[in-house]
């Protein structure tokens, strides 16, 4: 199983460590796609191709959270979730957090944000979010 | 056929923030108290539907030596329980059994915690890797990002979620198996509680609990309680809560209807509900979505009492899922059954006929019945 999701994802990742932020998008009807799916849910063609997106968007919605079963987040409680809606793909949205360093002070629905690129610990380039003045 | 399969026995074991017996030994006792319910000798259950990730049908059958000729199941989070009245009927339709068992039994406060449990749901690449390393992993964080779109959209606010879980709290006072029986709730005490995942504060959050519960479905049932209808839905992308269109549009907004069609009756018809209540924002927003209030609504609704005992719709009589205990909603169809043979003293309400029941899993899985006294 892990080896054909890779294959799904490998593309968004490869694309993240160069620097950009891509999507898919189906050859057959068009229809921009997120997140990574083997085929279209519009049309079912499997010939999709990876279009890069600006990264800018609007806070969908957004939660903090103070308890956390992760390991890996303890430290960092109360961190914030973000689902960032792309001005460009509306019907897009992404999951992330905020950008190091960036407050919450700043986050509300609707608000405009950006994407910043930022490789983790892991060695996986992420998209994380900046509120633009 | 449909209206002579009826829910003929409802059984349970004491429900406990911890037990010191094992999954099985819980199981036994509610298979045990549910065919006594019923009416039938162990021997005459020839179904099994287990619920969860910790009992099986190995378990059950050899502890008991049932004679178990139907064993399956529907795994769909905390939607299932209901979902699976939908496959007992089936089954018993097709002949596979006369007698099945829906049987839920875990040791989730003490045992295996929703955080442990949620990574057997489907899905699990997609959270890997887009969604666990931004720390969004539960339940609670997965449904706090709708309520907060909510808040934005249609309006709900705090007072209102306080409302759910004080409503809740003090159903809960009259039965005096709920886990939070003798011990009631004020607005202080909701305010006070520690953040868990703003907006959800921990009295937004429903019980661990450990214990079991069982019903069995068959022909001829003495409990005199049908399934009238009972339906299933997926949200569209149904293991991606984030792209979805319309946010508010889950599982149950599609099978409602479906469920209503197959009653025969209409929302205004219901005399009280069984809400999924894993968060208090969970019960208006499938207030809404089953069709018992417009979006928007249902906040406004509760905080003037309407799902109180005494309201216009009465919801969770037992305390549900956030006072009286969370045995997955398993509990929410053993409490209609009694709520509809009127065996429920102080918290009894007066004569329903028809009560809806809802689950919710997963990513916004939803399923639907209606559940009521049949004539005689």
């Amino acid at each position: 199983m892990s080896d054909v999701a890779d294959s799904v994802f490998e593309p968004f990742w490869s694309a993240t460590a160069r620097g950009e932020l891509r999507v898919q998008e189906c050859e057959e009807c068009g229809t921009r796609r997120w997140p990574p799916r083997v085929s279209c849910a519009n049309c079912a063609s499997e010939l999709a191709s990876w279009v890069a997106v600006e990264g800018r968007g609007r806070v969908y919605s957004w939660v903090v959270v103070h308890r956390t079963a992760l390991e890996s987040m303890r430290s960092r409680v109360p961190y914030t979730v973000l689902i960032v809606e792309l001005d460009e793909s509306p019907n897009l949205r992404f999951v992330g957090g905020l950008a190091p360093g960036e407050s919450d002070a700043a986050v509300a629905i609707g608000a405009p944000v950006r994407a910043l690129l930022h490789t983790d610990e892991d060695g996986r380039t992420r998209p994380y979010w900046s509120p633009v003045d | 056929m449909a209206g002579e399969i009826s829910i003929s026995g409802v059984g349970e074991t004491a429900y406990a923030r911890r037990s010191e017996r094992n999954v099985v030994s819980l199981a036994v006792e509610a298979v045990k108290n549910a065919a006594a319910d019923a009416g039938l000798e162990l021997g005459a259950i020839d179904g099994l539907i287990p619920i969860g990730s910790q009992i099986t049908a190995d378990d059950v059958m050899g502890a008991l030596g049932l004679p178990l000729r139907f064993v399956s199941t529907t795994p769909l989070g905390g939607a299932a329980a209901v979902a699976n009245l939908q496959l007992a009927e089936a089954a018993i339709h097709q002949g596979a059994a006369s007698n099945v068992v829906i049987l839920l039994a875990h040791k989730s406060a003490s045992h295996a915690t929703i955080d442990k449990r949620v990574r057997s749901l489907p899905g699990q690449t997609l959270r890997t890797e887009l969604e666990i390393p931004y720390g969004w992993q539960t339940p609670a964080q997965w449904y706090a990002m709708i309520c907060r779109r909510h808040m934005h959209e249609w309006g709900t606010t705090k007072d209102h979620m306080a409302a759910v879980a004080l409503t809740m709290r003090a159903n809960a006072q009259l039965n005096p198996g709920a886990m939070m029986y003798g011990r009631p709730m004020t607005r202080e005490d909701y305010d006070a509680a520690p953040p868990i995942v703003d907006p959800y504060q921990r009295l937004d959050c429903s019980l661990e609990t450990d214990g079991a519960a069982a019903v069995v479905i068959g022909v001829d049932g003495r409990a005199g309680v049908r399934v009238a209808g009972v339906g299933v839905g997926r949200p569209s992308s149904p293991d991606d809560l984030s792209n979805r269109r319309d946010w508010m549009a889950i599982g149950l907004s599609e099978a409602a209807p479906r469920v209503y069609e197959q009653a025969g009756i209409g929302p205004a018809d219901v005399d009280a509900a069984m809400i999924y209540d894993c968060f208090t924002f969970e019960v208006i927003h499938q207030l809404e979505e089953a069709g018992f209030f417009p979006r928007g609504e249902a906040g406004p609704r509760i905080a003037a009492g309407a799902i109180a005992l005494d309201g216009e719709l009465p919801v969770n009589p037992h305390g549900g899922l956030l006072s009286e205990g969370h045995l997955g909603g398993l509990n929410h169809v053993v409490e209609a059954v009694r709520q509809l043979r009127g065996v429920c003293g102080e918290r009894q309400l007066p004569a329903p006929e028809r009560i809806a029941v809802t689950g919710w899993g997963g990513m916004g899985d939803g399923s639907m019945a209606i559940l009521e006294r049949a004539a005689g």
